[in-house]
């Protein structure tokens, strides 16, 4: 059940194309649960995660959602209590911390559905007021991004990464680090 | 296809459009470009459903060949450009034996 993290990592892809089979509960769950132990700033924990299982709700959820490619089996929406990150978290914990807290909670999510050998793909390219109306989501809680759940029926490529020694820098900006000159 | 199923289809693909003009005001401008090239795909599609186009065999191949490498445009913007001269290389060649 366990694999390398590493592993995890390098190998996750986007996946846009699913097989119809359903996914477990299960492995939803457990999928959730290592979104639950994100990093969150002030441990404010402003995520909420709405699994999307019905059909017609995934149909709508995609018409609106332009960066949605296929009908997968299920959805994780990623939203955010912006009421909680406000009262907690101020200015910097509504509009900065409540997106960074759920983009790693989207991360760990994904690296946890890869372990358990199902495809993800992290979409933004949705409306947010469309997704708000279908999944009656009150006025404090923002959809942030879904991830579509499923498990894969394409292998795509790898796609190209910036050379490690092109981002790194050692000690100030502009610095190289010789150490990753060769990655 | 049944009347009501039609118009679930047309409004799909309406609310396609409807939501890419809405919100390509705050994405990357290449997805103005992604979203159109992306639109010909479902149309075609669209138009299966009313039987229109089924046994066509360049619009099958066009929507295959769309829905091949438009994904180029995430990671590699030359590859992603000649796909789109090559698309509308297509459809001019197509025309022009339509009109001859």
């Amino acid at each position: 059940m366990y694999i390398d993290i590493f592993k995890a990592i390098y190998g996750r892809r986007s996946i846009r194309s699913f097989k119809s089979d359903e996914v477990d509960d299960e492995k939803i769950i457990k999928i959730l649960d290592a979104g639950r132990w994100a990093p969150s700033g002030s441990n404010i924990q402003p995520w909420r995660f709405i699994v999307v299982k019905d059909k017609k709700l995934i149909k709508l959820v995609k018409m609106f959602s332009p960066g949605m490619f296929s009908e997968p089996p299920a959805l994780i929406v990623i939203c955010s209590d912006k009421k909680e990150a406000f009262e907690k978290g101020g200015i910097i914990g509504r509009d900065y911390l409540s997106i960074v807290d759920c983009a790693m909670a989207a991360q760990n999510m994904m690296l946890a559905a890869y372990a358990l050998g199902l495809g993800t793909c992290v979409i933004k390219s949705f409306n947010s007021k469309a997704i708000k109306e279908i999944l009656e989501l009150p006025n404090n809680i923002e959809p942030e991004l879904i991830i579509a759940l499923g498990y894969p029926a394409e292998k795509p490529i790898t796609p190209p990464r910036k050379p490690l020694s092109n981002v790194t820098f050692l000690n100030k900006y502009g610095i190289r680090w010789e150490r990753v000159a060769e990655k | 296809m049944q009347k009501n199923e039609l118009k679930i289809k047309v409004l799909e693909y309406i609310a396609y459009l409807a939501t890419s003009a809405r919100d390509s005001i705050e994405e990357p401008h290449i997805y103005g470009s992604f979203r159109l090239i992306d639109a010909i795909s479902r149309l075609i599609d669209l138009l299966k459903h009313i039987s229109i186009i089924e046994e066509d065999s360049f619009l099958n191949e066009l929507k295959n060949f769309i829905d091949t490498k438009k994904h180029t445009m995430m990671f590699n913007k030359k590859e992603y450009l000649s796909f789109l001269d090559e698309v509308l290389e297509k459809i001019i060649k197509e025309l022009k034996k339509q009109f001859s």
